[in-house]
């Protein structure tokens, strides 16, 4: 579905991601984790066509995306759920999620909204109020719930678990598994490494801008020499 | 009792057209977080389009047409020239930016066109007068006034009911999540400067068939009056700048009213010093706009 070959992000004299590559397939979450700086927003805001890179390639379903304009990759059928929410906080929950479907040609569709507050409850009780009232967990939805109203074929999400409520970050991963089952492809990235490879597929850790590791998400999970050296936790067990 | 009238209908008019520049800047303002005070100069450039068209002997309503299209155009313009570049800066850069290119203009015009005032001869049903009853309105003063009601309302609704103006105010909240949308954010700019020139064109039109005559400052007076219209109503709100723009049309008519003759000329310090009251003590004006930027 997605395809990434030595992507390179620089800003200024800074690299910030230095020559990565990796896929995403039809039908799986794969998580790319690292720490703070590794690199993982840069390579998603360069895959959005927010900042320029530097260069590589990148495909989706086959298609040349490298270097598009925003709009047309969300055309294309991939959308973001950014970092941090980034809902917009003087709009009604609503007015975020008609947004989120502007590119359709049926965006008024009563239909679409329907669909989504089913999904999402407590956006619909929320539906009048405006984003900036709700709390963190509720805009962390309305992020996800915006970034689906597209129908993309393609999902990626930025950290949904920064500062949430652990029972609203449970909720929110099951929420993504969910998703993967009725046929999404979603790329992940997070910082909560166990709760993302307990729900991924495959996983790439980025360190420094470059992928330090890669490999089926169980099998990581597993591997002392991925939680030691990469995750920075020994035992999972010990940790919790 | 027709005195009553009498005023509320100078008050509605010249309110009406304050209303309409204040309802550009406030368009440009609630996006950029900056009032464009090459705003006037649009007013002028359409003065000058207005005056040549119909010199070269162009029917009226194509002249207004041309002018307007030469408002909008120059509008956009500015965006694409000047503004773009600067986009992501402090908007007091933007401001003395908008400051440069009305002086710019003023020049320009200046040495284009010359430094005295060109009489414009408007047509009778803009010039005219009637009267209803024993109320004397003149021609301009009452188009002024539909005119200003019927955009205020058209505006109002392709801001609320379109896909463009949902885009418009997403893109004046956040510029990287509006393109995250699948917004063209670029021609959404273009397009709220458009709709700014258009604005002041409209304005411009009344204003000359008020005035009579066009001259390379002609914009500035209206851009004052517009600013303390925009932050007694209320800083990129589009209701408050509708409301500004009437409350300072009927506040000058009342100090009019009010003033003896001698201190007539103290008016526009009353109105200014106004402002300054504004900005002390209710600085979010009298409509506070929901979507006010925060940078």
């Amino acid at each position: 579905m997605l395809s990434v070959e030595n992507l390179v992000v620089r800003y200024g004299p800074i690299e910030a991601v230095k020559g990565i590559s990796f896929e995403v397939r039809e039908g799986e979450i794969v998580s790319l984790l690292g720490p703070n700086g590794a690199g993982k927003t840069s390579t998603l805001a360069a895959l959005m066509g927010l900042t320029t890179p530097q260069s590589g390639e990148v495909r989706l379903s086959g298609e040349t995306i490298y270097g598009q304009g925003t709009a047309r990759i969300v055309q294309r059928g991939m959308t973001l759920s950014p970092e941090g929410r980034r809902v917009f906080p003087r709009l009604s929950v609503e007015k975020n999620l008609l947004l989120g479907g502007m590119i359709r040609k049926d965006w008024r569709n009563p239909a679409v909204l329907e669909r989504m507050y089913k999904r999402f409850p407590i956006l619909a009780e929320r539906r009048n109020q405006l984003a900036g009232t709700l709390s963190g967990g509720e805009q962390q939805m309305l992020a996800i719930a915006r970034a689906l109203m597209a129908s993309p074929k393609m999902l990626l999400l930025d950290e949904p678990s920064l500062g949430i409520a652990p029972k609203i970050v449970a909720e929110n991963f099951e929420l993504i598994e969910q998703l993967r089952d009725e046929g999404m492809t979603i790329l992940l990235v997070e910082q909560n490494v166990f709760q993302s490879l307990s729900i991924s597929d495959r996983a790439y850790v980025l360190e420094n801008g470059r992928i330090a590791a890669s490999g089926n998400s169980m099998d990581m999970l597993n591997s002392e020499l991925v939680r030691h050296s990469y995750l920075g936790v020994s035992d999972p067990m010990e940790a919790a | 009792m027709e005195l009553t009238i009498q005023y509320i209908v100078n008050a509605l008019s010249l309110g009406g057209v304050y209303a309409l520049v204040a309802l550009g800047l406030a368009i440009v303002f609630s996006i950029f977080g900056f009032i464009n005070f090459a705003h006037g100069e649009l007013l002028t450039l359409f003065g000058y389009v207005l005056f040549y068209a119909l010199s070269a002997g162009l029917p009226f309503g194509f002249a207004v047409i041309l002018g307007l299209a030469c408002a909008m155009a120059c509008a956009v313009l500015m965006e694409r020239v000047a503004f773009r570049p600067l986009r992501g800066a402090n908007p007091v850069t933007l401001l003395v930016t908008s400051l440069a290119i009305s002086g710019a203009l003023q020049v320009m015009f200046q040495i284009g066109f010359g430094t005295r005032p060109k009489p414009l001869v408007m047509p009778g049903f803009l010039s005219g007068a009637f009267n209803v009853g024993s109320i004397y309105i003149g021609s301009a003063q009452a188009i002024s006034i539909i005119v200003v009601a019927l955009l205020a309302i058209g505006l109002n609704m392709f801001l609320n009911r379109t896909r463009f103006g949902l885009a418009l105010l997403a893109s004046a909240q956040d510029f990287d999540v509006a393109k995250l949308m699948g917004i063209r954010v670029n021609a959404i700019y273009a397009t709220a400067f458009a709709i700014s020139g258009l604005l002041a064109g409209v304005a411009a039109l009344l204003w000359i068939s008020m005035r009579g005559s066009v001259e390379p400052t002609m914009g500035f007076n209206p851009l004052v009056k517009a600013f303390v219209a925009t932050i007694v109503g209320g800083m990129g709100s589009l209701t408050g700048a509708v409301v500004g723009g009437f409350f300072l049309g009927a506040f000058e008519v009342v100090l009019q009213i009010l003033l003896p003759p001698d201190y007539q000329i103290f008016r526009d310090a009353i109105v200014l010093a106004t402002l300054i009251a504004f900005l002390l003590f209710r600085p979010r004006g009298l409509i506070p706009a929901a979507a006010m930027p925060t940078k």
